[in-house]
């Protein structure tokens, strides 16, 4: 479980973020404009903090400064419209960790925010384990029942992206964005992520890993692991 | 033809026939004149003959006579009518010398001295028509030919000195883009038609800059408008698929969607970066190596070029490091790679060659050539993939507009090829 602020002021945005992680039993909590998030900031602690950088009466950046000030060991990630490059590098070196500009996957701020966390909590050196699932981020190995399995990087990325979001849909659009970037023109990326599903899928299946990938018929796929 | 160098026709032709017209008048007025003046030295003469006889000065006389000046004849029987008018008349003489008739002046008196009358007969050779004519048409001839020269030379100046304005103007035009937001700085002038020609122009151009920045502003505005909702559609899609129950029927719905919105968001993502290369948001520039954009983005689209079974060939004589910003580059090199990619067949290659200043891609594909005059134009798809959003080449020639590169495209070979280069 997790807790997590967000700043953000487009109402709908809100309520899609509050519901999409919720769903994953973490705590949500809203700031609508600058004070709002300032007082937040101030009275508690929280394992990571969204940030919108225009905000009502005020701008992201310096919210960021003031999380910085005091301290706090929370995460922070830039979400913004502007996908500005300056604003950007401008909030990295303020001491933001991640930048994530907007119109954005749920998903892919799920598994920015899991990485994070992780990353943030003993160094990054932590194990993730899924059943018979074994990954280590640090060397991106995985283990399936104590036997390593060979990946390659494109696998390995999806097979995090998915537990990141297990028992979730996960959209194709979002997959393709996450292995190749928004890049300007779209290459068929559709049926590179059908194969490399497909490998994993296999790679995983001959250690006798349980088959935990659903597809999810024209949408994308499910991690599903029945918790 | 300039201006100038038709107006001097013009001028030049017109005078031929006020030339003519003076060649005209000149004959008359010297033929005259000269008629005048001969006939008055003719009277005088024959005044002063006319004395001698009354003086009887023999010796006088005598040699009027022998020298052949004037002839004078005694006249018995007279009508009384015809005397003492001198009477004036043109008339041929065998010129001895050159042997052929020449015009004279001819004046035929009587005279009554005493008791008889004396007819004096004076003749003097007058002007040839025909030389006077030759004469006058040698002048004209020349006139117009020195008319030529000082209209040359007067052009010359005008062009140097006069027109100078004009074609300062005329270059600043040239250079004037609305997208600089610079209005041309217009030398001054004293001239009054390039003066209001000038500040005209200044009029136009304030105008087409403002409808540009404002049009500029409105896309931006918009595309920037466009993303919060887009961002509410994509949660709001990413939370509808997670809901159990739905049947294939909704997923194909909710599919159909989410790829509507996916493709409106790399639209849009495409249509800001465009507006921001034109606003030269990109500042930083420094020295690129395209050899190793270019590994970064072979290593990027490997799995690409591997499905399609293109065949890489690489010719690198020299590295390529034009100063431009390098995220700009990396796109551009991007763009030109997927492209080639993109349109190219089963089986196909493609081929790279790098030196010191120009990087160019030759891809196999259709076999016909691309319509150059729309290849660099926004949303303008060669093949009807739905997946391309047709701005991937308009962002490319942009990028290399705003880094002082050259794009240009060429069909050798049955290969389409894109060069990126320092000089045209």
């Amino acid at each position: 479980m997790m807790k997590l602020l967000l700043i953000e002021d487009e109402p709908e945005l809100q309520k899609s973020m509050k519901q999409y992680f919720e769903m994953e039993g973490n705590v949500v909590e809203i700031a609508s404009d600058y004070s709002k998030g300032q007082q937040k900031i101030d009275l508690y602690d929280y394992d990571c903090i969204l940030v919108d950088i225009t905000l009502p009466n005020g701008s992201g950046l310096d919210l960021i400064k003031e999380i910085k000030h005091k301290k706090s060991k929370a995460g922070v990630i830039i979400i913004s419209a502007k996908n500005s490059l300056d604003d950007k590098i401008y909030g990295l070196d303020l001491g933001a960790d991640d930048y994530l500009s907007k119109p954005f996957h749920l998903s892919e701020l799920n598994s920015r925010i899991k990485a994070l966390v992780r990353r943030k909590s003993f160094d990054g050196n932590v194990e993730i384990i899924v059943n018979e699932i074994k990954i280590l981020p640090v060397e991106r190995s995985v283990f399936v029942l104590d036997t390593p399995v060979v990946l390659t990087s494109k696998e390995y990325d999806l097979l995090l992206y998915f537990i990141a979001n297990k028992n979730r849909v996960v959209s194709k659009n979002a997959l393709a964005e996450h292995l190749w970037g928004d890049h300007a023109d779209r290459l068929d990326n559709f049926d590179f992520i059908y194969n490399h599903v497909k490998n994993l899928r296999k790679k995983l299946l001959e250690k006798n890993c349980e088959d935990y990938l659903q597809t999810i018929y024209g949408i994308g796929y499910n991690f599903k692991t029945n918790e | 033809m300039k201006l100038l160098a038709k107006t001097s026709l013009y001028y030049l032709l017109l005078s031929i026939p006020i030339l003519l017209l003076s060649g005209f008048v000149c004959y008359y007025v010297i033929t005259k004149e000269v008629k005048d003046s001969t006939d008055e030295l003719l009277f005088n003469r024959k005044t002063q003959i006319e004395q001698y006889l009354k003086n009887n000065d023999t010796t006088a006389i005598h040699f009027v006579v022998t020298s052949g000046e004037a002839q004078i004849k005694f006249v018995p029987n007279l009508k009384s009518q015809s005397l003492a008018k001198a009477v004036f008349s043109d008339t041929l003489i065998l010129d001895k010398a050159e042997n052929e008739m020449a015009p004279y002046r001819m004046i035929t008196a009587i005279v009554p001295i005493r008791k008889g009358n004396y007819e004096i007969r004076i003749c003097r050779s007058t002007l040839e028509f025909d030389e006077l004519i030759a004469g006058i048409f040698y002048i004209l001839v020349f006139i117009l030919f020195f008319l030529f020269l000082i209209s040359l030379l007067i052009n010359f100046w005008v062009s140097k000195t006069l027109w100078k304005p004009f074609y300062n103007t005329v270059s600043s035009v040239k250079e004037f883009r609305a997208s600089d937001n610079e209005l041309p700085n217009f030398e001054k002038t004293t001239i009054k038609e390039f003066a209001v020609l000038n500040h005209s122009l200044t009029i136009m151009m304030q105008k087409m800059m403002s409808d540009y920045n404002s049009q500029k502003r409105f896309s931006e505005n918009a595309s920037h408008e466009i993303q919060t909702p887009l961002a509410v559609i994509k949660s709001k899609v990413d939370l509808l698929i997670q809901s159990d129950n739905l049947k294939d029927y909704e997923m194909k719905l909710i599919a159909g969607i989410d790829d509507a919105c996916s493709k409106l968001i790399s639209l849009n993502k495409s249509l800001l970066l465009l507006t921001k290369i034109e606003n030269r948001q990109f500042k930083t520039a420094e020295k690129v190596s395209i050899e190793k954009i270019v590994e970064h983005s072979l290593h990027f689209f490997e799995e690409h070029i591997k499905a399609n079974k293109i065949i890489i060939f690489k010719n690198i004589e020299d590295d390529f490091l034009p100063t431009m910003n390098p995220d700009l580059c990396l796109i551009l090199i991007n763009n030109l790679l997927q492209n080639a990619i993109r349109h190219n067949i089963e089986e196909g290659s493609i081929v790279i060659f790098i030196n010191a200043t120009s990087f160019t891609i030759h891809n196999t594909g259709k076999k016909e050539p691309l319509n150059t005059s729309l290849l660099f134009k926004r949303f303008q798809k060669a093949s009807r993939s739905s997946l391309s959003i047709g701005l991937g080449l308009a962002i490319a020639k942009e990028i290399t507009e705003v880094s002082d590169l050259w794009l240009t495209y060429d069909f050798i070979a049955e290969k389409h090829s894109f060069t990126l280069s320092t000089n045209k």
